[in-house]
């Protein structure tokens, strides 16, 4: 696996039916704008960026409310074939919360195109004009070794600052590029010292250029920084160059238009405000509710240092004003230690403004994180490795930005940052101290839930379970989730290896439980076991449950499955128990959510519980079941 | 889609980049009749040939494309 930008891995894939969901766009519909939005953020080839951009087209041409989209009126002066970028940037501007309209002037008529009071540039009133020019139309593209490299540099940067000024007198924004460095070196390493090499031309250009920005009322499009990510050797193409006059690799297009797409969406305040992290899996390694403060990786060895990484990244985006909040599923003071007493971890409490865990749904929690700092949804971010939360939040909240991320958390801060959410076009005073007027007091929201259609999103899920007695090849990792399990555990008994071995085909019921969805396989994430104390009752020893399947009806799933076997083993009750320890308040009803009795006169921590099995009837469930042995 | 590239391959590439599922290709049609088939979609479609490929053409093969025959000769050879 490896990080490619061009691809722009941090979007999903278009859906199949792309173009037809482009097509059926139509002028004076309701939410136009949302749904433009949800189908820019996809990945898009080319031609799919084309296809929506002409829907784009189409409905600013109708008239239509295309809100809460923003609307841009951009002019590409064009040095070289600007022609497939005029067509993808309407689709990577929706994507960045602008309608975006693209007028493409005749290639290589800039300076005509500016200074003629009758030209079509003048006429069309824009709000911003894009430079398409590189070193190639600097003069820059051949080295100049006779002395005059500085006068040759100067004499480029009035070129653009004249352009400039002129853009500016009609009252739009100039964009102005730097200049990405061919990769072709003529002494080689010299190249940097010597006066009048390319590189050193570029370069000294390049730096002159935030001047001219400053003067014009500009902004900068960092292409020379687009060119590194890419790689200079991916991002020149000579046979494209010489053939079409494309000014750069048409597989860097995508990219350059997302990240043309950020900067419109600054000037138009539309940038993301807000940093939501995930906890367990994306802060650190681990799940802190069951492996506990010493057994999470934080910190020290290479996974460790991934999630330092991710801590730090997040840090110093608070530092230039993005305020951070934390959304996870866990108990809320449970997801407070490692803040409080982990001598690695970077975030500290007073760097979250919004604390929310518990075991409510991610978009509800979303919601009281925006209702609280009062922004809106649009301006949040999600920071989620777990790929089906990601899914149920841009089902339910499409305005809130969640970045797919890859397997290995090393490359979270790439994905993200990669992603552009917090794209700026100006850092001030007042950047600097946002985070402290949003008194980071890691404060807990209230959470307004509403009924969200949760049999939907499970359905959509496509969960396949699976159901088998203990057995010799999975005894080490049941032995590991029964020594591991501390929340979802309703009797928290521990076995070694050898006792899990001896309940292997014996009269007792024993169940491991897998389960896996369209996003992927959880592996095992479920275990009982049932004692057969009479010959009619069989009594629940142990039921644990790995919290990330949490909300997904597992434990109804495997109740309908013990019943099943109690009865075919001839038993007509269930006795089941709740022992409370300091980790495990979250099933503490769970019995009772089951439709169990409680059994009076006990003691805390201990109530046991009856279920009879003739009144069960199971209720609808969103898997289909694997064969089972 | 074929596994070698034939007329039907390119057909689909080319309905893609046109945006026109009502085009329909034989090997001695001439881009210069098919609507919309102008010298920026060729561009667009050559480009999408490259990558759905992932090879490169020389500049001499892309020179001499003319016909839609020239297309599947130059992806099915490379």
């Amino acid at each position: 696996m490896s990080f490619d930008p061009t691809l722009l891995p941090w979007l999903l894939p278009a859906p199949d039916d792309f173009r037809e969901r482009c097509r059926a766009l139509a002028p004076g519909s309701q939410g136009l704008g949302s749904v433009v939005q949800s189908l820019a953020n996809h990945s898009l080839s080319p031609a799919q960026a084309n296809t929506l951009s002409k829907a784009i087209h189409r409905l600013c041409h109708a008239s239509s409310d295309l809100s809460p989209l923003a609307p841009f009126k951009l002019s590409i002066l064009p040095g070289a074939t600007y022609d497939f970028i005029a067509a993808g940037l309407p689709a990577a501007a929706a994507r960045h919360g602008v309608a975006l309209e693209v007028a493409l002037a005749p290639l290589g008529q800039i300076e005509q195109e500016v200074l003629n009071p009758a030209s079509s540039l003048r006429l069309s009133r824009p709000d911003g004009v894009l430079l398409g020019i590189d070193h190639r139309w600097l003069g820059l593209d051949v080295a100049e070794l006779d002395g005059n490299a500085e006068a040759r540099v100067i004499e480029a940067v009035d070129r653009v600052a004249q352009l400039a000024e002129g853009i500016a007198d009609l009252g739009a924004a100039p964009l102005l590029p730097t200049i990405p460095t061919p990769g072709d070196a003529l002494f080689g390493s010299y190249d940097r010292r010597a006066a009048g090499t390319v590189r050193a031309m570029v370069e000294h250009f390049n730096s002159r250029l935030p001047e001219v920005c400053a003067r014009t009322g500009g902004a900068i499009l960092d292409v020379a920084a687009i060119c590194e990510t890419v790689g200079s050797s991916r991002w020149f193409d000579p046979v494209a160059y010489n053939l079409y006059k494309l000014p750069f690799a048409s597989d860097a297009v995508p990219l350059f238009c997302d990240m043309a797409a950020r900067v419109l969406g600054a000037l138009r305040g539309k940038a993301r405000k807000c940093l939501v992290l995930d906890l367990d899996n994306t802060c650190w390694g681990g799940v802190i509710g069951d492996d506990g403060l010493e057994g999470i990786r934080i910190g020290g060895g290479a996974e460790g240092e991934a999630f330092a990484s991710v801590q730090r990244m997040a840090l110093s985006l608070k530092q230039r004003g993005v305020i951070l909040a934390v959304c996870s599923k866990n108990d809320d003071a449970n997801a407070r230690i490692p803040f409080q007493q982990h001598p690695d971890m970077l975030l500290k409490e007073s760097d979250i403004a919004v604390f929310q865990a518990n075991w409510t749904d991610k978009a509800s929690n979303l919601e009281a994180i925006a209702a609280t700092l009062e922004i809106g949804l649009d301006a949040l971010v999600l920071l989620d490795d777990n790929g089906a939360e990601r899914a149920q939040v841009r089902a339910a909240l499409p305005m809130v930005a969640c970045p797919e991320l890859p397997n290995d958390p090393a490359y979270y801060p790439a994905y993200l940052l990669g992603a552009g959410y917090f794209e700026s076009v100006s850092f001030s005073s007042e950047d600097r101290l946002r985070s402290q007027s949003y008194a980071a007091n890691a404060q807990r929201a209230e959470v307004k839930s509403r009924s969200r259609n949760l049999d939907d999103y499970l359905s959509s899920l496509e969960m396949r379970i699976g159901f088998s007695p203990f057995d010799a090849v999975n005894r080490a990792r049941i032995a590991q989730l029964v020594n591991k399990t501390n929340q979802f555990n309703l009797t928290t008994r521990r076995y070694t290896e050898a006792q899990i071995a001896a309940l292997e085909g014996g009269a007792d019921l024993t169940l491991q439980v897998r389960l896996s969805d369209r996003y992927g396989d959880f592996g095992m994430i479920g275990l009982i076991i049932a004692r057969r104390t009479e010959d009619d009752v069989f009594d629940i020893d142990t039921w644990l449950m790995s919290c990330r399947v949490l909300g997904r009806k597992v434990e109804e799933g495997m109740l309908a499955e013990l019943v099943n076997r109690a009865r075919d083993a001839g038993a007509t009750r269930l006795i089941g128990h709740y022992n409370r320890t300091a980790k495990n308040a979250m099933v503490a009803d769970h019995y009772d959510k089951l439709g169990f009795t409680r059994c009076v006169d006990e003691a805390p921590p201990l109530q046991s519980y009856w279920l009879d099995l003739d009144g069960y009837r199971p209720s609808v469930l969103p898997f289909s079941v694997l064969a089972s042995e | 889609m074929a596994d070698v590239p034939n007329l039907e391959w390119i057909e689909a590439i080319v309905r893609e980049e046109l945006d026109n599922d009502e085009i329909h290709l034989a090997m001695d049609t001439l881009p210069a009749n098919v609507e919309g088939w102008d010298s920026l979609a060729h561009v667009g479609i050559l480009v999408a040939i490259e990558k759905k490929l992932g090879r490169r053409f020389t500049t001499e093969q892309i020179d001499s494309v003319s016909s839609v025959g020239d297309l599947v000769r130059m992806a099915q050879i490379g």
